[in-house]
């Protein structure tokens, strides 16, 4: 893990040591500025921006533009794992290997907190990066398959809003479901 | 920031029923209890399976298990009666007496064709079947024409104890994937189908008869993977030829 001190593609404003951002940045390659819902300032890569099919629709409406892109929706903490995840990505858009593409997905994902895939479901969904929300859907299915209700809502951190009566109904209602899970 | 909230429940729920999507069938059912939110995201599941062995229990007595089996057709019936999406992904179906229920499964198959879906899973072999015995049996339902009507997007298709037209698989022009099982089928068919799915990569025949020799030689086949699987042929006389014929598998499994 670098530190973001080090890190020429965030601001000083980051302080979190929570990305790995490559260290080959080209000093010529041109810059986007987005903003996230908590004031963080984020320069990114065109390159990188690109992916976000939010972004690049932008841009596609105002090529020119050379504002901050502001990111309601997008809080720094997942925003800035994102990132991360996109430049893994566009390394293998010029040297496709999907072998070793689904390896780096599977790091990325190793990697992560359940918090940290569940706060980032809502960004990829935003910025419209398909592979990356289809990576977390799938992480997320494989963390909480086999899982007892509890465990899945402790993951999720869903307020159980039944009542045990209505619970055990739904249970009976469905209970073909709730055959042969072995409650943890 | 106030992360400990209750934070996937402020997503949408059309991102509930994505990730619901992800998971298998039964286990997406389970999250109707999680909370209020999650009660009905499962219904909209873009993979579905309805599968007999999940309500019938194969050691009751036959008694028993129609009544279960009414019970399953019911379940199927009101599913895809609620259901509100436009596309579906997978379809699974599997059920060992498609002749008591024949409106009930055109009706599940009228419903995800009409709905494009990706993967098509029909099983109608019966779990008494032997599958070391050397009896067959008689297909037990018959493909039914919306499938081939809306088959251009179809992936992947298995047809368990599901007879079929050959005339018409040129509709799957899209098909990557087939699995054949229980069913009377010869090498000329299968030549055919090869002929009708350019892209199909995966091929597997399990229990199936009246083959003879297996016999594959196709130069612009794309086939990778071949799987042969208690089925009456000579295992002497299979030949596979054509340009991927290095990455063929011809796995056989005898009892």
């Amino acid at each position: 893990m670098s530190s973001s001190a080090e890190n020429p593609t965030l601001t000083a404003e980051i302080t979190k040591p929570s990305t790995e951002i490559a260290t080959e940045t080209a000093q010529s390659a041109k810059k986007i500025t987005l903003k996230t819902s908590d004031d963080q300032i984020f320069e990114v890569e065109e390159s990188v921006a690109m992916e976000f099919a939010t972004v690049k629709s932008f841009f596609e409406d105002a090529p020119s533009s050379t504002d901050t892109v502001p990111l309601p929706n997008v809080p720094a903490k997942p925003f800035s794992q994102v990132i991360e995840f996109c430049k893994e990505q566009i390394k293998f858009k010029a040297n496709p290997d999907e072998t070793e593409k689904k390896r780096s997905n599977s790091e990325f994902v190793k990697e992560k907190t359940n918090e940290d895939l569940v706060e980032m479901i809502p960004v990829a969904n935003y910025l419209e990066i398909k592979d990356l929300l289809d990576v977390l859907n799938q992480a997320v299915a494989d963390r909480i398959q086999n899982r007892s209700v509890e465990y899945v809502r402790s993951f999720f951190g869903i307020d159980n809003d039944f009542t045990s009566e209505e619970e055990a109904l739904l249970r009976e209602e469905h209970a073909w479901a709730f055959e042969d899970v072995d409650e943890d | 920031m106030n992360s400990n909230i209750d934070r996937i429940s402020n997503l949408p729920s059309s991102l509930l029923i994505i990730i619901a999507s992800f998971l298998p069938f039964k286990e997406a059912a389970r999250t109707s209890v999680l909370s209020k939110q999650w009660l009905n995201i499962w219904r909209d599941a873009m993979h579905i399976q309805f599968n007999e062995t999940f309500f019938v229990k194969s050691d009751e007595p036959e008694e028993n298990r129609k009544v279960q089996r009414e019970v399953f057709i019911n379940f199927a019936r009101q599913f895809i009666a609620n259901y509100s999406q436009q596309v579906i992904k997978t379809l699974g179906l599997a059920c060992s007496k498609p002749g008591d229920f024949l409106s009930d499964i055109q009706n599940i198959l009228m419903f995800a064709s009409s709905r494009d879906v990706r993967e098509l899973g029909l099983d109608f072999s019966d779990p008494t079947w032997r599958e070391q015995a050397l009896e067959n049996h008689q297909a037990a339902f018959e493909l039914p024409l919306p499938v081939y009507e809306h088959g251009q997007v179809l992936r992947s298709l298995k047809l368990f104890s599901c007879s079929f037209k050959v005339s018409n698989f040129s509709n799957f022009c899209s098909l990557k994937t087939l699995s054949l099982g229980w069913i009377k089928i010869n090498m000329g068919s299968i030549s055919a189908i090869l002929d009708s799915c350019p892209l199909l990569e995966n091929l597997s025949l399990k229990k199936c008869w009246d083959i003879e020799n297996f016999e594959i030689s196709k130069p612009g086949s794309r086939l990778k993977s071949l799987v042969l699987e208690k089925c009456d042929i000579a295992y002497d006389g299979v030949l596979i030829e054509g340009p991927k014929a290095s990455v063929l598998q011809v796995l056989r499994k005898r009892g």
